[in-house]
């Protein structure tokens, strides 16, 4: 709200300089985020106005706030009528579920021109051009008390009444010269012929005030906010009337504002003659709460003791009007017309507060603490979190939104994709399933702009449709996007689930979902259950996500895997005696795993087993079709004593032995 | 050797030895060489060894004497070689400065990687509740109505609700437009007396630009008790601003509106760039206001109070949320905050 000092200062009788006043209003509460010196000599300040404040949209309001806050005395303007005509307009409203109250005056006479230079440089202040010295009246009542008026040219208007209706489907030409087709649940003002009015948003260029204009009727009603809401949106017509009827305009003011504008149209544009406010509708009810209010609770929720007369003395200042008391410590209070946002205790607790100042409320106070332990969960979540920055990969923060198409991957869930009702684009229409799509779409951002070798990950939750019609589940996954083969991806795995102490818990097996190579991906089980995917890239994909060859991707559950962390594994102890080395090459069929070769390496060694690597595969001519083979290096040390040679060699026979009964396993010669 | 091999000759082949030894040792350029001659020379098989494996061959009446010499040379021998050690040794000790290394040549590139810088905020945000006594709590993000508008007393018509300012999502939820959801999720779980924050992720549909996100994280915080006061919320938020932003900042609490709270407040910040001086027309950090808006916060409204189950006349509290990628644009002076769901690689280095 653009508040002009100079007018400002028409109500209340202060010496305090605009800069002070800025600063008041802004610890009020109402940020002044701009002071701004005119040319006129008057000081423009931009006021913050809080959604819960809707008085505060005209200097009324903002007047009354300050002479409170300043203590100084505040003058309301009057309005000084001649002695009222006969003169009326029949006025109806059909749909007092828009329009509960119409009102309408004929105002005879005027002369309309250019207004006076005071009241020019008022508008101006506040950032409202002049038009002319009959619209300037209505806008300047609406800046001044936030009550919408508007001026027909009484001999453009077609017929002797005006009603607000319903008026689907019929169109009219705004005062912006744009032709709105009025919607069904648009209020209408219309006359004999037709609309004239959007009720409450914009007048009609039909029945505007022009030069030739003699005598005006000046319409002052009240509207269903949420109906001037709608009706704004519909017709993308913002103006500063439906800007404050979709708000709130205090139903005690609109005989003050008419009377106000009547008055001014006397002064400004020499009218002759006023005529009576002819009104219809059943009206609104003024804003008017009893609330109770108990002084000590302000000491109690604040901190600081504020006398009870002080806080009457506050709360009478803004408005309020106490009332007889029911209670002894209980103080009844009336809210003001214009304050629709007090309606309870904590309203006037909050009313005292800003007013004592939150600079009184003591900040050095003892507060005990008594937190809960960490959560196991949380611990897990940082530590693989941390898995992935140890194993290289760059944190990235995407948005949960893809479009239909290679972007919308689904590895761990079957389940479909939620839609988003009103998406910011079509490319961003569904939640994603994995944290996958948006991830490589990162991976391509990089890659157009050079830069196509990434490591990445994001721990993020996705969406998916549940079974009933109602449902929708979220899961937390990570996934990370590196540019390198399965191998590479299968090592950041096997990373991640070290940090929750369950490499040994998954089974790893062949195949995944089709976005990746089949013959280069798995799926990590844990208890039979897939938790994750590791695997390069299908082709397909990579083409319709425009990546150029060699990217691998891991996606794993990191709820389950928190849920399951082991994060407090007992040590093993370290050997005080030297390790041997043993290397053995066995020629196994194909299909065998490493993990398999491992597991039984394991049994077979027992305890003597400290290490286990592979250190070449071979396939070809020389170990025949469907074999491969595997040389691996043992280390291998006691516990005991220093391992002989012997003991290490015996070791390595039963290693071989037991290889060869569980895979068929041959000695390479 | 011992085939009649005299005396004489045996001494004298030790003393020849000992002065190829001499020279040899002066030759050998470095340990490992002269490491060589030793165990050419007094090694196992050495020369000198079998030279003196000769001595019990020798004619009884000259073998004390000869002993006696050759002993006494491969004593020399062992000193000599020691002398040369020592020297080559303190040589290498005394190694001199090379005009043509460069201590700047790089190393290998290390593989390296790093955490949003986002995530680095939150850290340090965590960090300071967690230092405070607050419990860590989160609560999911596609949420229903109840939790996100009316359980915090946002009415029906009101336009927080409006399609233009939330996502809503099919099956009736919408992705949380605020945090403060999680204060609803909390209340119903734990009774009071508690303190928690939590971190997240929210959404509404802003139109994407420097200063704007549609996605972006917020940290919420809540504390409920019997006698909690607005004198605990400042003593908290202040010694929150304090452990980010320095002992000496200077804050301010300013009323405000939030429909959850009241009496509701938010906090400013002195610009620590500029000081909050009146004419900073160009401040990075602060834009020029002076102040900097950190957080919103506030007593908990009794209506949400009750909407939760808990009664505000026994126990009361406060709550507060702040965004945290304007914690991270003030942190690095981002004059774009669309940097940071960019994930430009050239950037997300930048965090180490």
């Amino acid at each position: 709200m653009l508040i002009s000092y100079a007018w400002l200062r028409r109500y209340v009788a202060t010496d305090a300089p605009p800069a002070v006043v800025a600063d008041r209003l802004t610890m009020l509460g109402f940020p002044v985020v701009a002071v701004e010196h005119l040319a006129s000599g008057d000081v423009r300040l931009d006021v913050e106005v809080t959604s819960n404040r809707p008085d505060l949209q005209s200097h009324v309001g903002v007047a009354r706030e300050v002479a409170a806050a300043l203590d100084a005395p505040l003058t309301l303007p009057t309005a000084e009528l001649p002695e009222l005509s006969a003169d009326t307009i029949e006025v109806g409203t059909t749909a007092p579920d828009l329009c509960p109250w119409y009102t309408a005056r004929v105002v005879r006479g005027v002369r309309v021109g250019p207004s006076p230079a005071w009241l020019r440089e008022l508008l101006e202040a506040a950032g409202q051009r002049s038009v002319n010295n009959v619209v300037d009246v209505t806008n300047f009542v609406l800046l001044e008390y936030g009550h919408p008026l508007h001026a027909f040219d009484l001999a453009r208007l077609r017929g002797p009444r005006l009603a607000a209706a319903r008026a689907d489907g019929a169109s009219f030409a705004t005062l912006g010269g744009a032709r709105v087709t009025l919607a069904a649940d648009d209020c209408a003002i219309v006359d004999a012929a037709g609309p004239v009015a959007l009720g409450g948003v914009m007048g009609g260029a039909d029945s505007e005030v022009s030069e030739a204009t003699q005598d005006v009727v000046l319409e002052c009603a009240l509207f269903a906010p949420l109906a001037i809401r709608a009706a704004s949106r519909r017709h993308q017509l913002r103006t500063d009337s439906s800007f404050r009827f979709e708000r709130f305009v205090d139903p005690a003011c609109a005989q003050t504002a008419s009377d106000r504008a009547a008055a001014l149209l006397v002064e400004v544009c020499g009218a002759t003659s006023v005529g009576p406010v002819c009104s219809a509708g059943p009206g609104v009810g003024a804003h008017a709460d009893e609330i109770e209010f108990r002084p000590a609770r302000v000491g109690r929720l604040l901190g600081i003791d504020v006398p009870a007369p002080e806080s009457e003395r506050i709360l009478a200042s803004l408005g309020l009007v106490q009332l007889a008391a029911t209670g002894r410590d209980v103080s009844r209070w009336r809210a003001p017309t214009w304050r629709p946002d007090l309606r309870e205790e904590i309203d006037l607790v909050e009313e005292v507060a800003r007013r004592v100042g939150f600079e009184q409320v003591p900040d050095e106070v003892r507060i005990a603490v008594r937190p809960l332990p960490v959560d196991a969960g949380r611990r897990a979540i940082a530590r693989l979190r941390d898995a992935c920055v140890r194993a290289g990969l760059r944190e990235c923060c995407t948005a949960p939104f893809v479009g239909e198409g290679a972007a919308d991957i689904a590895l761990l869930t079957g389940e479909r994709a939620l839609r988003v009702e009103n998406p910011m684009r079509s490319e961003e229409a569904l939640l994603r399933r994995s944290v996958l799509g948006p991830l490589l779409l990162v991976a391509r951002g990089n890659q157009d702009r050079g830069v196509p070798a990434v490591r990445l990950f994001e721990m993020a939750p996705v969406y998916v449709r549940g079974e009933a019609d109602d449902a929708a589940r979220e899961l937390h996954l990570l996934g990370a996007v590196l540019h390198g083969t399965y191998a590479d991806a299968y090592a950041v795995a096997l990373r991640v689930l070290e940090a929750v102490g369950l490499r040994h818990e998954i089974r790893v097996e062949v195949g995944a979902p089709e976005v990746l190579r089949a013959d280069r991906c798995a799926t990590l089980l844990l208890d039979g259950v897939p938790i994750g995917h590791v695997g390069e890239l299908a082709p397909r994909a990579l083409r319709e996500l425009g990546l150029a060859a060699g990217v691998a991707v891991l996606e794993v559950r990191a709820d389950v895997l928190a849920a399951r962390a082991r994060l407090d594994v007992p040590y093993r102890p370290v050997s005080r005696y030297p390790a041997v080395e043993r290397d053995l090459a066995v020629v196994v069929a194909d299909h065998v795993q490493w993990a398999e070769i491992v597991a039984t390496v394991h049994d077979a060694a027992g305890e003597l087993l400290a290490n286990v690597r592979p250190f070449d595969v071979y396939r070809g001519p020389q170990v025949g079709p469907g074999r491969k083979s595997v040389a691996l290096r043992m280390e291998l040390r006691s516990h005991e004593r220093t391992l002989t040679g012997e003991a290490a060699d015996a070791c390595v026979r039963g290693v071989v032995e037991a290889l060869g009964d569980r895979h068929g396993a041959e000695l390479r010669a | 050797m011992s085939d009649g091999v005299t005396a004489a000759e045996l001494v004298a082949r030790a003393r020849a030895l000992r002065d190829l030894v001499r020279s040899d040792a002066a030759a050998a350029a470095d340990e490992q060489a002269l490491a060589g001659l030793r165990a050419r020379v007094t090694g196992k098989k050495g020369e000198l060894k079998l030279l003196q494996r000769a001595i019990p061959g020798l004619d009884p009446a000259e073998r004390p004497v000869a002993g006696r010499d050759v002993n006494a040379i491969a004593q020399e021998v062992e000193e000599l070689l020691d002398a040369r050690r020592a020297e080559l040794r303190s040589l290498q000790d005394r190694v001199a400065p090379d005009p043509a290394f460069d201590p700047t040549w790089p190393g290998p590139e290390l593989p390296e990687g790093s955490l949003h810088p986002v995530s680095l905020v939150l850290d340090e945000i965590r960090a300071v509740f967690t230092r405070l006594g607050f419990d860590e709590a989160s609560g999911p993000e596609l949420e229903d109505a109840w939790h996100n508008f009316d359980a915090l007393n946002i009415p029906e018509h009101h336009p927080a609700r409006d399609p233009t300012d939330n996502f809503y999502v099919e099956a009736g939820r919408l992705l949380r437009s605020q945090t403060s959801t999680v204060q609803i999720r909390v209340m119903q779980s734990r009774r009071p007396p508690f303190r928690v924050f939590a971190p997240g992720r929210v959404y509404r549909p802003e139109t994407v630009d420097a200063r704007h996100l549609y996605a972006f994280h917020q940290v919420e915080g809540l504390m409920v008790g019997e006698d909690v006061t607005f004198a605990d919320l400042k003593a908290c938020l202040q010694c929150f601003a304090r452990s980010m932003y320095g002992a000496d900042v200077a804050v301010r609490f300013r009323p405000s509106y939030f429909p959850f709270t009241e009496v509701s407040a938010e906090l400013d910040l002195r610009c620590p760039a500029c000081n909050g001086r009146a004419t900073p027309a160009h401040c990075a950090v602060c834009g020029g206001e002076g102040w900097m808006e950190i957080l919103g916060c506030g007593l908990v409204h009794p209506r949400v109070l009750r909407n939760v189950g808990i009664d505000p006349e026994v126990h009361t509290g406060f709550a507060f949320g702040m965004g945290v990628e304007r914690v991270a644009m003030r942190r690095w002076l981002l004059d774009d905050i669309r940097l940071l769901v960019e994930n430009d690689v050239r950037f997300l280095s930048q965090f180490r």
